[in-house]
């Protein structure tokens, strides 16, 4: 019995000294992940404590503790830059968005994936080509198409741009996810009666749930976080999003030296993709990582 | 014959009655103008404006002003906007900025008729109510294309009890100055509070003691001299040494040679430093910062001996307006402009947004007196970077402040700077034929 024992540690001598040559090996990955995650959490701390402060304290004490917390600088910020409103145009344009690129962009990738036509590897090249555009280039033509559709300042045009300008990189995504299901599943679906479009919707679409929603988690922070556009064809302040809030707060809030409403007005745009981020992460990550092993 | 004449009469009729109601029915005819604005829409400046608009439309109820908060990144908007097919009337921007952007593509309506129009409020013609200079400013081959409505000076910002304190008086020379910031440093303050790593600031130093050295307008044409032989002046040692003293003495602190916006003005704010060069929006931009019983003063940088500048030539940074060259509604807008000028709605605007601004005879806000009275008294004006920052905006950033950063941060010597603007002025201007 003892000596059973005995073997038993010998056995497992090799296996820990592998693991922890695994450990050291990751161990400079780890400091370095270890930092980072140190260095945002101390930004966002900073900022939503700074947030909280008098305009004195923010650069006179920067690393105290507010003396007195400033919740005025909430209500501030949010009646300052409409952020209400801002937040409610974010909510619709990027949603909107983000529904139609992934009703455009799965059957595409579903095609591009499974479908056997000539021309198929070129149309998909030509796809994907799109995401190496640089969105400057775009500026002009994209504001004279939509001046003649009358859809410049809108909404609508804004969604209608965002979703012409994420169908390349979400059909990239979505293909990859495509051509890793089994070609078993369609035949089966096929001998069952189905044709093409059930064979896609009841079949190949749930299938590749995983891979949908890590676009759709792509797309929303992007498209929250996106400025560049917004500034360019949404003038009106009642149409604006989130972004462009917390622009036109900057610009106002620097200019005065409101630094303590501007971090107050940081902490409510960042609020909503950090929520989602936590509470989304997981299936995040499995879903980028889903086919990276075979 | 009776027939013919009666048709005549008729005729003559017709063309009387269209004559005389052709005016009204034009006046009646509704317009709309579209205004592209630098502001946000809660920002003072664009309160006041929105106050203007309105006040317009109810003495010209045929008139619609439709106001676009654009913020700062107007300009680059405005274009792509022009370019995309939009129509805009009106816009406003730094007047540096749009002189070397818009008005000098060329998309500015000529100015000079509607200025040779009397003022509304005064029997004079509108381009007498100017503050003197800032229309001049920048006018291009005779003509104005920009009408200014916010006057900025650059000047030494202070708290006055500072001086009071340490027992000086504002500085008119060089040595002056230099004295008084060997008394500051004995009293324990910081001379000087900079943003070193701010080219745009920074430059304030160059663009003055040039104009001081060698008068204003000669950084501009040393800048056009494409051999670049210009800058190999004396002057230009003479004042790239005199500008790193500042640094070798102590007067500006060595950590502040890392200083973004807001860093070294905040140094002031504390208490820590007694002056900052910048511009008079800085009383603005640090109310919330200062101690309750702060008093500004400001004062222009200080003449140099045997230099052909004077104290009083006075750098002005302006926001203007300028009408667009294509609007349908050249007069509606003009009339627009000249509403605004009027010393009611001038005072209106330094009121409410605390600014300086371009009548004559209109009390700016107490925090700023001093440079209102630099701007009444300005013997010369001169632009941003004298000129250059709104006639060759790629010459000063690809060449003009790269060096002039290497400088102010000690990372060339003076005589390597004037060495380098030489032969990269020169490489400059042959890439640009």
């Amino acid at each position: 019995m003892i000596e059973q024992a005995v073997d038993v540690r010998q056995s497992a001598r090799p296996r820990r000294r592998a693991r922890d040559r695994r450990w050291i090996r990751q161990l400079p990955a780890y400091i370095f992940l270890g930092a980072w995650s140190l260095f945002t959490l101390v930004t966002i701390g900073w900022v939503a404590l700074a947030s909280l402060k008098s305009n004195r304290e923010v650069f006179r004490e920067p690393w105290n503790l507010p003396t007195q917390l400033q919740f005025e600088n909430y209500q501030r910020a949010w009646d300052s830059a409409k952020l209400g409103e801002n937040f409610m145009n974010s909510v619709i344009i990027v949603g909107i968005a983000v529904l139609l690129i992934l009703a455009i962009s799965a059957p595409a990738a579903y095609v591009l994936a499974r479908a056997k036509f000539r021309g198929r590897n070129l149309l998909t090249v030509i796809y994907i080509a799109g995401i190496g555009i640089p969105f400057p280039l775009l500026f002009i033509p994209l504001f004279a198409m939509l001046a003649g559709m009358n859809l410049t300042n809108s909404r609508e045009g804004l969604i209608l741009v965002y979703i012409s300008l994420s169908i390349p990189f979400t059909v990239f995504i979505l293909t990859g996810f495509f051509s890793t299901l089994p070609a078993d599943l369609e035949d089966s679906a096929v001998i069952d009666g189905c044709n093409d479009f059930q064979v896609f919707r009841h079949v190949m679409l749930p299938l590749a749930s995983p891979g949908i929603l890590t676009a759709a988690i792509f797309n929303f922070i992007g498209l929250w976080n996106e400025f560049q556009l917004a500034l360019i064809f949404i003038q009106d302040p009642v149409q604006r999003p989130l972004s462009l809030g917390l622009y036109s707060l900057k610009n106002s809030m620097t200019y005065t030296g409101d630094w303590a409403g501007l971090f107050a007005g940081v902490v409510l745009v960042m609020a909503p993709t950090i929520l989602l981020f936590i509470l989304l992460s997981e299936r995040m990550i499995s879903g980028i990582t889903m086919g990276s092993v075979k | 014959m009776f027939k013919t004449q009666k048709l005549v009469s008729f005729a003559l009729l017709l063309v009387l009655v269209a004559v005389t109601l052709g005016p009204v029915a034009a006046q009646d005819k509704p317009v709309e103008l579209v205004f592209w604005s630098m502001w946000n829409e809660s920002e003072g400046q664009a309160l006041v404006i929105q106050q203007w608009i309105d006040e317009f439309e109810a003495a010209h109820p045929n008139v619609t002003i439709n106001a676009v908060w654009n913020g700062r990144q107007n300009q680059t908007l405005v274009r792509t906007a022009l370019a995309g097919g939009t129509v805009i009337d009106i816009v406003d921007q730094d007047a540096d900025q749009i002189a070397g952007g818009l008005m000098q593509e060329g998309f500015g309506l000529p100015l000079n008729a509607y200025l040779d129009m009397p003022a509304l409020d005064e029997d004079v013609p509108l381009r007498d109510v100017f503050l003197p200079g800032t229309l001049e400013l920048f006018a291009m081959d005779g003509e104005t294309y920009l009408l200014p409505y916010i006057y900025n000076t650059v000047q030494f910002w202070y708290d006055k009890r500072v001086f009071e304190e340490v027992g000086i008086e504002v500085p008119l020379t060089w040595d002056e100055f230099l004295a008084n910031n060997d008394k500051l440093r004995e009293a324990g303050y910081a001379p000087i509070a900079a943003e070193g790593n701010e080219p745009g600031y920074s430059t304030f130093y160059l663009a003055n003691m040039i104009a001081r050295l060698k008068g204003p307008g000669f950084l501009l044409q040393t800048v056009e001299d494409h051999t670049g032989e210009m800058w190999r002046d004396p002057a230009y040692l003479e004042s790239s040494r005199m500008l790193r003293e500042l640094w070798d003495r102590g007067d500006i602190p060595a950590v502040t040679v890392g200083y973004v916006w807001p860093q070294g003005q905040n140094t002031l704010a504390f208490g820590q430093a007694a002056q900052s060069l910048v511009g008079s929006w800085l009383p603005i931009e640090l109310s919330l910062q200062v101690d309750p019983g702060w008093v500004w003063g400001g004062f222009n940088f200080p003449a140099v001996e045997g230099g052909e500048g004077s104290v009083a030539d006075t750098q002005a940074l302006l926001l203007a307006f300028m009408i667009v060259k294509d609007t349908a509604h050249p007069d509606e807008a003009a009339e627009f402009l000249r509403f605004i000028m009027t010393k009611e709605n001038q005072q209106l605007m330094a009121d409410q947004a605390l600014v300086g601004v371009t009548r004559i005879g209109v009390p700016w806000s107490e925090a700023i007196t001093d440079a209102e009275e630099a701007a009444m008294n300005a013997e010369s004006v001169f632009p941003d970077v004298d000129g250059v920052y709104a006639r060759y905006p790629e010459f000063l950033t690809t060449v003009l402040w790269i060096n002039y950063a290497d400088l102010w941060q000690g990372k060339i010597t003076p005589e390597e700077f004037s060495e380098h603007m030489a032969t990269q002025s020169a490489e400059y201007w042959a890439s640009q034929e």
